[in-house]
């Protein structure tokens, strides 16, 4: 092969595909804006294909499974995880919301995790938002086709493990860094049951709105 | 009246690339906590992101109808191809080798997966894109594709570009699936 023949052919020169891509997507900062400072917080949400999640998150699990002895600790693990990307999430999520309002209430935030939230993430709302008869202060956002449960398959012998635990940990984090300090636990119900359970001095504080009328 | 119906469909299978960026950039610290050391951490991310590789190449020739590929070149491009389809955005390709053994991906000015990343000074040996190289690498492995790659440029550490090279070991002959020594 000759020398000039490989030069010929420098696909890096291409330059037209790389920077239509950037600036369709919104993706990256223009060179010329060197400080973090000067680019805008607002960016268009960038979709990447589920599969992309769902090899890595695979692979999370997979890590976790080998460094735990029990369901019950590799769910705690993936709650872990989920609670960090929602606390970080919380930010970014905000900075774009069309709102920009910090919630007081229990069930606007409950709704902003169910239709804004799962928009922002998965592009599509929860499937529902639930009280409980029961519990005070204790409400079900149900998501039929949970994107950490559709590719784990679960051998038989770890069928109690949920993955949504992942989902759970983010919603938790997502909700008490917003004030709204509670846990979430995730149940194999109707698909995928996100338990949302709040702290009683934040059911109290939200009685106290009604009282105050 | 079809797109509307085609409309959730495709929402349903993408998700929104901060939540997978955040997800492995906690992993990444977790994997940090566990291990320390962070030549420890590249080695697990090499790990992950081979694993990831052996079974993306799957996926991706169930998604996109392609031939074999004739050289080298072509499975740059396929490289290529790939990323735009999994990390929304494609690199260039570039700095050929003479030989033609060897080429680079490069992202100006951005790291694909780097968007909430801070590097402390401590941890200037980590390698946060090792997880790409690793996925090459197991990616090109099913396909009988021996490479070995390295982060010519990391933009997260100040350079200009990030830059993965990567450079064609030899042919795999034979290759016995996975778990069958």
């Amino acid at each position: 092969m000759s020398n000039s023949a490989s030069q010929s052919y420098f696909v890096g020169d291409l330059k037209a595909p790389l920077g239509m891509a950037s600036t369709s997507q919104n993706h990256t900062a223009p060179s010329d804006l060197t400080s973090i400072y000067e680019q805008s917080l607002k960016k268009e949400a960038v979709f990447w294909p589920v599969s992309t999640f769902a090899f890595l998150f695979a692979q999370s699990i997979e890590y976790y499974q080998h460094r735990v002895d029990t369901i019950r600790q590799l769910e705690e693990k993936l709650s872990h995880l989920g609670g960090q990307v929602g606390s970080r999430l919380l930010d970014s999520f905000m900075t774009n919301h069309q709102k920009m309002k910090r919630e007081q209430r229990i069930l606007p935030v409950l709704l902003l995790v169910k239709v804004g939230l799962w928009k922002h993430l998965f592009g599509k709302e929860a499937d529902q938002l639930e009280q409980s008869n029961e519990a005070d202060g204790t409400y079900y956002i149900i998501e039929k086709d949970a994107v950490t449960n559709r590719f784990i398959s679960v051998p038989r012998d770890k069928s109690s493990l949920n993955c949504g635990a992942f989902l759970a940990g983010l919603v938790q984090s997502f909700l008490s860094d917003s004030g709204f300090a509670c846990s979430v636990v995730a149940h194999a119900h109707k698909g995928t049951t996100l338990v949302v359970e709040f702290d009683k001095a934040v059911v109290v504080r939200d009685k106290a709105y009604d009282g105050g009328k | 009246m079809s797109a509307k119906g085609k409309a959730p469909l495709l929402d349903n299978n993408k998700v929104n690339a901060d939540l997978i960026k955040l997800t492995y950039g906690a992993l990444v610290a977790q994997i940090l906590k566990d291990y320390e050391k962070p030549e420890d951490v590249n080695k697990q991310l090499e790990k992950l992101g081979y694993n990831i590789g052996v079974r993306l190449v799957e996926d991706f020739i169930a998604h996109h109808n392609i031939p074999r590929c004739l050289d080298f070149r072509q499975t740059a491009e396929r490289v290529q191809q790939a990323f735009r389809f999994y990390l929304g955005f494609q690199p260039a390709v570039g700095n050929w080798a003479p030989t033609g053994n060897e080429f680079s991906l490069i992202w100006d000015n951005t790291n694909p997966i780097g968007d909430f990343v801070e590097f402390p000074d401590n941890l200037r040996t980590l390698q946060y894109s090792r997880v790409l190289c690793g996925a090459i690498r197991g990616g090109l492995e099913m396909v009988q594709i021996d490479v070995a790659i390295t982060i010519a440029k990391e933009f997260l550490l100040g350079d200009q570009a990030t830059e993965l090279r990567i450079r064609f070991n030899k042919r795999l002959e034979d290759a016995l699936p996975i778990g069958e020594d």
